[in-house]
C-alpha cells in the first residue's frame, strides 16, 4: 500500500519556488506588529555613576529616617483618644510607646549601616540626628500622655515621704474646765 | 453492540481516519441508530461523530436521520445543530451556487448573532475551500477578537497565513497558541517547520537572515524534543536542520551556535531516528504507535543523508 506522506513533510519538502507569493491586502492578526517581534528595541542603559548612588543612598537614608515622623501624629491622636485612667490597653500603648523608641536608639547603627560608606558617612551624620531627635519626641509623647495620667511624681503630694510635718510656733490649749 | 462498545469503536480511529477506517465507522450506523434513545451524553457523541463519518463516506440518508434526531433532541436554533446541518449542506451541494448558497445562509445567521461560534468557524472554513483566503483571514481575525482565548483558531490562522507564505503572521499565530498552551510540543515542532521553510525562502541562502531563522528553527524543535521524549516530528526536523546548518554555503561568523554542538545534535537526531525506524520496524513495545507515514518519511530522509 502506498502511503501518503504526512501533511507536515510534504510542507518541509515543498521547494521555494512552487510556494504562492505572499499578497499584500491580507489582513493581519490582531496584535501583530510590522516592525518585527524578533527584534526587539534595545536601549542603551548606562550604570549609574558612584555619585548618582552615592545621592540615592543618601535619599533612601532621609527616607528611613523620616518614617517615624509620619507616625507621630497617629501616636498622638491615639495617646489623646484613649482615657486617662489607670487600666491595660492604656498602659500597654504608653508603654509601647517608650519601648519602640528606646528599641529603635539602640540600633541606629543598623538602621544605616547599608546606607553607610566612605562617601555618605558625613553625609549620614544629619541623617542619624534628624532619626534620634524624632525618636525622641515619640518619647516625649509618651511623657506627656504619663503626666496625663498622673504617673509623674510632679505634685508635692507625691513626695509625702520626705514631707515633715510642720512644727507648730505656738499651741493654744483651751482652757474651760 | 452495546452504547460503550460502539464509543469505542469510535474512540481507536485516529483523528484523521483514512478512507477505509471511515467505511468501518459508517458501517456501523444501523446498529447505533437501532439502539434506544437514553438520551446520555454519550449517546450524542456517538451520533456527532457518526454523523461525521456518515457525511465522508457518502451515506446521506443515514446522515439525515442523525440529524434529524439530534435537531429533534436539541433544536434548530442550537448553534452546534446549526453547524452540523450546515456540513450536512456543504456535503450534499453539488454545485458551486449551492455552497454560495450555504455560505449566504452563514452569514445571515451570523448577522443576527455573531457570537455563533461553531457556524462562524463553518462559514470561515467554507470560505477558506472557496479560495476566499483573504477573505477567511479576515473573518477569523474578527473571531479571534472576539475570542482570543482560544487556540484552535490561533492554529488555524496560523496555517491560513502559511498556506499564502506570510511566515511572520504564521509564526506569530503559533506562538499566541503557546501562550495559551505551553507545552504543546506539537506546536514547538510546528514553528520549527515554519521557520525552516522562512528561512529556504530567503533568496539569499548563507545571509545572515537564513542563518538567524534555521537556529531559531532549530531551538523550536529542540525545545519539542524536550518536552516528548521521542518524538518522531521533533527530531526529524534536528536532523534535517542540524544537517542544513552543517552546509557549507553557510557562513561560519553568523552562527551563534557552535558547529561541535550542531555536529552533536545531529548525530543524537540520527541515532534516535534509527532507533525508530528499527523499533518500529520490529514491532518493539517502546516503539508502538508511531505513524507508518510518518516512519517511512524518517526512512527516506536517513537514506538520503548517509
Amino acid at each position: 500500500m502506498a502511503l501518503s506522506q504526512p501533511a507536515w513533510v510534504i510542507d518541509l519538502k515543498t521547494s521555494p519556488s512552487s510556494r504562492p507569493k505572499a499578497p499584500s491586502n491580507v489582513a493581519d492578526p490582531p496584535g501583530y506588529s510590522t516592525s518585527g517581534s524578533s527584534k526587539k528595541s534595545q536601549k542603551q542603559i548606562t550604570p549609574p555613576t558612584q555619585a548618582e548612588t552615592d545621592d540615592l543612598k543618601i535619599k533612601k537614608a532621609w527616607e528611613v529616617a523620616l518614617a517615624p515622623a509620619k507616625s507621630l501624629p497617629m501616636n498622638m491622636i491615639m495617646m489623646y483618644m484613649s482615657g486617662n485612667t489607670l487600666q491595660i490597653f492604656s498602659i500597654m500603648m504608653t508603654a509601647m510607646l517608650f519601648m519602640n523608641p528606646l528599641r529603635a536608639l539602640s540600633s541606629v547603627g543598623n538602621t544605616f549601616s547599608k546606607f553607610d560608606g566612605e562617601a555618605t558617612h558625613g553625609r549620614l551624620l544629619t541623617v542619624k540626628l534628624a532619626y534620634i531627635g524624632l525618636q525622641i519626641l515619640t518619647i516625649v509623647i509618651g511623657i506627656w500622655k504619663v503626666n496625663a495620667m498622673g504617673l509623674l511624681p510632679t505634685t508635692r503630694s507625691d513626695w509625702l515621704a520626705w514631707e515633715h510635718a510642720p512644727v507648730p510656733l505656738e499651741t493654744s490649749i483651751s482652757n474651760f474646765r | 453492540m452495546s452504547l460503550t462498545n460502539l464509543l469505542n469503536r469510535f474512540k481507536t480511529v485516529s483523528a484523521h481516519p483514512t478512507p477505509s477506517e471511515s467505511l468501518a465507522l459508517s458501517q456501523l450506523a444501523p446498529s447505533v441508530l437501532n439502539l434506544s434513545i437514553t438520551d446520555t451524553p454519550e449517546q450524542w457523541v456517538l451520533y456527532e461523530s457518526l454523523l461525521i463519518s456518515t457525511l465522508r463516506t457518502g451515506d446521506d440518508t443515514s446522515a439525515q436521520l442523525i440529524l434529524q434526531r439530534l435537531a429533534d433532541r436539541f433544536g434548530n436554533d442550537n448553534a452546534r445543530i446549526m453547524a452540523l446541518q450546515g456540513i450536512y449542506d456543504e456535503c450534499t451541494a453539488t454545485n458551486q451556487a449551492q455552497l454560495d448558497e450555504v455560505l449566504k445562509n452563514y452569514t445571515e445567521v451570523l448577522k443576527d448573532d455573531p457570537t455563533n461560534i461553531p457556524v462562524a468557524k463553518r462559514r470561515i472554513t467554507l470560505l477558506h475551500h472557496l479560495s476566499k483566503k483573504s477573505e477567511a483571514i479576515s473573518a477569523l481575525t474578527t473571531l479571534i477578537d472576539l475570542n482570543p482565548t482560544d487556540a484552535e483558531s490561533w492554529a488555524q490562522l496560523a496555517q491560513y497565513y502559511f498556506e499564502i507564505s506570510m511566515y511572520p503572521q504564521a509564526i506569530y499565530c503559533l506562538e499566541e497558541v503557546l501562550l495559551i498552551l505551553p507545552n504543546a510540543y506539537n506546536t514547538h515542532a510546528r514553528l520549527g517547520e515554519i521557520h525552516l521553510v522562512a528561512a529556504e525562502s530567503i533568496n539569499n541562502s548563507g545571509s545572515k537572515e537564513v542563518v538567524e531563522k534555521l537556529e531559531a528553527s532549530l531551538r523550536w524543535y529542540l525545545r519539542a524534543v524536550e518536552l516528548c521524549d521521542g518524538y518522531l516530528r521533533g527530531y526529524y526536523g534536528v536532523k534535517l536542520v542540524t544537517g542544513k546548518l552543517l552546509d557549507s554555503k553557510i557562513s561560519t561568523a553568523y552562527r551563534t551556535i557552535p558547529e561541535e554542538k550542531v555536529n552533536k545534535l545531529n548525530s543524537v537526531a540520527t541515532v534516535q531516528l534509527n532507533d525508530i525506524v528499527t523499533g518500529s520496524e520490529k514491532g518493539k513495545k517502546a516503539f508502538i504507535g508511531y505513524d507508518s507515514a510518518e516512519v517511512a518519511a524518517v526512512k527516506e530522509l536517513l537514506e538520503a543523508t548517509t
